[in-house]
């Protein structure tokens, strides 16, 4: 059921922690913020600074903000450490955070992203880029409430959880980039988020609900978009250039939440898995936050000696217990020790048939034997993924991924990658869908139609915004932070009654089922793969567009 | 910090080891009709064959320093080479016939994964080539061969020789009457290739554990049979001259255990199409005008030389057709 995306795998199934709150960890001893490309530390070493204090500002002015208070232990080679002091103390709120919905232009959100330095859950890269990239060439956003790991459940609780505020989030892009139509992709299971979201949304105008096939990793905004526009974009440009924005569900939620409260996004959500841990937690913790902090506070096997990777179950990345979150991590996983010994490559080419991006990954295992990196390149080295599939597949036990990782690094390592623009430019699209393209987007003329957009958004979004966005949801975070010991581990949000959680979850799949198939425009999501004609492609684009 | 690892959380349970038992398992109906047609002597080879091979492996890696394995791919190699072999063959021809191809196919290529050529077709050619008085004194169905004898006795083959299908098709002689005996295997042949029947079994097998792939099974079949009734070369009815085309010979074994071996065959799916259909045409060809037993096996090995060729010709397109040549 679902929209469906390109090669891929589906993975068996087990308990997932979507049901559970988002734990809110509070205190780590310390944190390390990364500095993005360009920024330029605005404190020293041992200075003390306080939480939501300005650190770091690069030349357009994106800010980096402290996530805990505390004093400055390290500056430069690549990181600021932060030792916390449990003090609590928090620099003032922006004075000049907007008012209401009507303060926001392109110009004004740019600067807000800025200023509270919201960076994509899923890239990493700072949103305020990605915003203006996307502005005037395109005509819808996209947001990816899909988990971008397989067995990680962050996003579907915090979905569920603050569904409100990511419709209002993803009302204020649309307002500020002037765009009328907003899809949100769901995973097909997800039963809670997916009746959060279509309550939240309650009818408005031009936000749709895509219902995703889950398979890994389609949480990519580039298999996301082949997914739910049967298209593949070219790799030259990225999505927001090519008009498809995509934004994680946790930036536009951190979005909403710093203008709300006038304060720099400082927070990650992500799930521990692994081992390691007693089960799989969905945390949100300060960012930058030490892996030794959250392994510390939730408790590691005692059986074992945990190892901590960053990244998911196929795509891990071992790191050390010193290391910090990155905001591109979402997941942290515990694991055992294990001894690996080399593979055989037997040609099967199950590698080749599952690659979401068409690759042939056992090459990229001949040229990394015979050394010789720059013929992986023109095979399509970059424009592996990194998701590992290959990796889980492959009966010769071969670890292609480390192998392509290991090329990639070698190949980087006399000089700094080549910035992106010196790309060609390669036919954007596959085939007729190009022309399609063009056409649509020729017929979209954003400068006149602007304000009646914006007129109809503003009045829609202020009724909703005055009567929900002091919600619940945000004094229970509001009041919880202070009691934050080491034992106590506070959920976010409110308590669910026990009650209706379960029956919501059990209404779930019927809910998915009935709802969108009376609903005409989401009928077409759950079209059975045998139904692949191009009329029905045609008509499901023609929706969620 | 980073520590340039990425120890993998979840691994696929199939293994090499899944796949050649696999391939075991379906060669397991034929083994048991050769033991019914050809008596106990025909399991004794392939055992011969097998321990041949499982040897010739371990004294290769160690002599080459390379790291001991569990795998049982030169097993496979083993019996393949056992069940090419007639059943009057000496006893000490599947050994040598398993040893050559596990060494000069398999360790001094390279080891597992790097051959070019199919190692059983290597040690079936070889012994072909060598030993051809051996290789092709063909006995009666049911002519009862004692198990344990080295080499059989001059009198007890000659009194069990007789000729295939595949010498009477090439005098251009057919009997209809010996389609239905070519389909079960009561003929004359080699231990493992009579019946297609039971060959056609395993093949079914492996496709339903898709250790094949069922497009260019279908393909090779399909190209397979219009040639031999367009360009019927015996003068007979094209349509009973097919049917014997397909149930005769080694043509069934060839096609199902050394046609879809991943190693010496092209690893793109358009190219396993094309593979196919060169695949039918050439050894249609070299059954036609080429040499009378075991044409099929060199065929395998000049369509081995092609697999890279085609290969390198058939990648697919990447997502988006665009190769990025940077981060």
């Amino acid at each position: 059921m679902g929209l469906k995306s390109t090669g891929g795998i589906i993975l068996p199934k087990t308990k997932n922690p979507s049901k559970d709150d988002i734990i809110l960890y509070d205190c780590p001893a310390r944190v390390g913020l990364p500095l993005t490309a360009g920024s330029v530390p605005t404190v020293s070493q041992g200075e003390y600074v306080c939480r939501f204090q300005k650190i770091a500002e690069n030349e357009d002015g994106f800010v980096t903000s402290a996530s805990i208070p505390g004093r400055i232990t390290e500056c430069g080679d690549g990181f600021i450490v932060i030792e916390n002091d449990m003090s609590q103390k928090t620099a003032e709120s922006d004075p000049e955070k907007p008012g209401t919905i009507d303060d926001i232009t392109y110009e004004s959100l740019l600067g807000y992203c800025r200023r509270y330095g919201l960076s994509g859950a899923y890239s990493g890269e700072p949103l305020y880029k990605k915003i203006s990239e996307a502005y005037g060439n395109c005509s819808r956003i996209i947001i990816n409430c899909m988990e971008s790991d397989p067995y990680s459940g962050h996003v579907r609780a915090l979905v569920a959880a603050n569904a409100k505020e990511i419709v209002f989030g993803a009302k204020i892009l649309m307002f500020g980039m002037g765009v009328k139509k907003c899809v949100f992709a769901l995973g097909a299971s997800y039963g809670q988020a997916i009746s959060a979201i279509k309550d939240s949304i309650n009818g408005t105008d031009g936000m749709v609900i895509a219902s995703i096939k889950e398979k890994y990793p389609v949480g990519n905004e580039y298999l996301l978009l082949n997914a739910i526009y049967g298209k593949e974009l070219s790799r030259s440009k990225s999505t927001a250039r090519m008009g498809y924005p995509v934004f994680s569900a946790e930036t536009v939620f951190d979005l909403f939440e710093s203008l709300r409260t006038g304060t720099p996004s400082v927070y990650k959500v992500l799930t521990l898995a692994g081992k390691g841990f007693a089960k799989t937690y969905a945390v949100r913790v300060p960012s930058g936050c030490s892996v030794a902090d959250i392994a510390d506070f939730i408790g590691t096997s005692e059986k074992f000696n945990a190892s901590f990777a960053l990244g998911g179950p196929l795509n891990p990345l071992a790191v050390d217990r010193d290391s910090f979150i990155l905001p591109n991590t979402n997941m942290l996983l515990a694991y055992k020790e294990k001894n690996t010994s080399d593979g055989t490559c037997i040609r099967c080419a199950r590698c080749a048939s599952f690659c979401p991006m068409d690759l042939v990954p056992f090459i990229f295992h001949e040229n990394y034997n015979a050394d010789e990196s720059e013929r992986s390149v023109k095979a399509g080295l970059y424009n592996c993924i990194e998701c590992g599939i290959c990796s889980y597949i492959c009966v010769g036990r071969v670890d292609l991924l480390a192998e392509i990782r290991a090329q990639k690094a070698k190949l980087n390592a006399p000089d700094e990658p080549q910035p992106e623009q010196s790309v060609p430019e390669d036919a954007a699209l596959h085939g007729e869908t190009q022309e399609a393209e063009e056409a649509e987007e020729k017929t979209i003329d954003h400068e006149s139609t602007a304000e009646e957009i914006l007129d109809a958004v503003a009045d829609d979004i202020l009724t909703s915004y005055n009567e929900n966005a002091e919600g619940e949801v945000f004094q229970a975070i509001a009041e919880n932070p202070e009691d934050d010991s080491d034992e106590d581990r506070t959920s976010r949000g409110p308590e669910p009654d026990p009650g209706s959680d379960t029956e919501a979850i059990s209404d779930a799949d019927t809910l998915s089922a009935d709802d969108f198939a009376e609903g005409g425009e989401d009928a077409e999501n759950v079209k059975t793969e045998n139904e692949k004609d191009e009329e029905s492609e045609a008509e499901k684009r023609n929706d969620i567009e | 910090m980073t520590l340039n690892r990425t120890p993998l959380q979840l691994k696929h349970r199939d293994s090499i080891n899944t796949v050649m038992i696999n391939v075991l398992i379906a060669a397991i109906p034929a083994l048991c009709w050769s033991v019914y047609v050809f008596g106990p002597r025909s399991l004794s080879i392939c055992l011969v064959s097998v321990i041949s091979a499982a040897l010739c492996q371990i004294i290769g890696d160690i002599l080459l320093f390379r790291r001991l394995r569990a795998d049982i791919s030169s097993a496979v190699t083993g019996v393949l080479v056992g069940m090419a072999m007639p059943v009057s063959a000496p006893l000490w021809l599947p050994a040598i016939a398993s040893a050559f191809a596990i060494v000069a196919a398999k360790v001094l290529s390279g080891g597992t994964g790097a051959n070019i050529f199919n190692p059983a077709a290597m040690g079936v050619c070889f012994s072909y080539l060598a030993f051809t008085e051996h290789m092709t004194a063909f006995t009666k169905p049911f002519a009862t061969l004692s198990p344990f004898y080295i080499e059989l006795p001059e009198e007890m083959l000659d009194a069990a020789r007789t000729v295939t299908s595949v010498d009477n098709m090439r005098s251009g002689i057919v009997d209809p009457t010996c389609i239905s005996e070519e389909l079960y295997g009561l003929v004359p042949g080699s231990i493992g290739t009579v019946s297609a029947l039971m060959l056609v079994i395993g093949l079914v097998y492996l496709l339903l554990t898709r250790t094949v792939h069922f497009n260019s099974t279908l393909t090779f079949l399909l190209v397979y049979m219009l040639l031999s009734v367009t360009l019927c070369y015996a003068d007979y009815e094209p349509t009973q001259f097919m049917e014997l085309q397909l149930v005769s010979g080694n043509l069934a074994f060839v096609f199902v255990f050394m046609l879809n071996d991943y190693i010496t065959t092209p690893t793109t799916s358009m190219g396993r199409l094309i593979f196919a259909v060169i695949a039918a045409a050439l050894i249609y060809a070299v059954r036609a005008f080429g040499m009378v037993d075991y044409s099929e096996y060199f065929a395998v090995l000049l369509l081995n030389v092609l697999a890279p060729v085609i290969e390198k010709r058939t990648y697919p397109t990447v997502f988006g057709s665009h190769v990025r040549k940077a981060l």
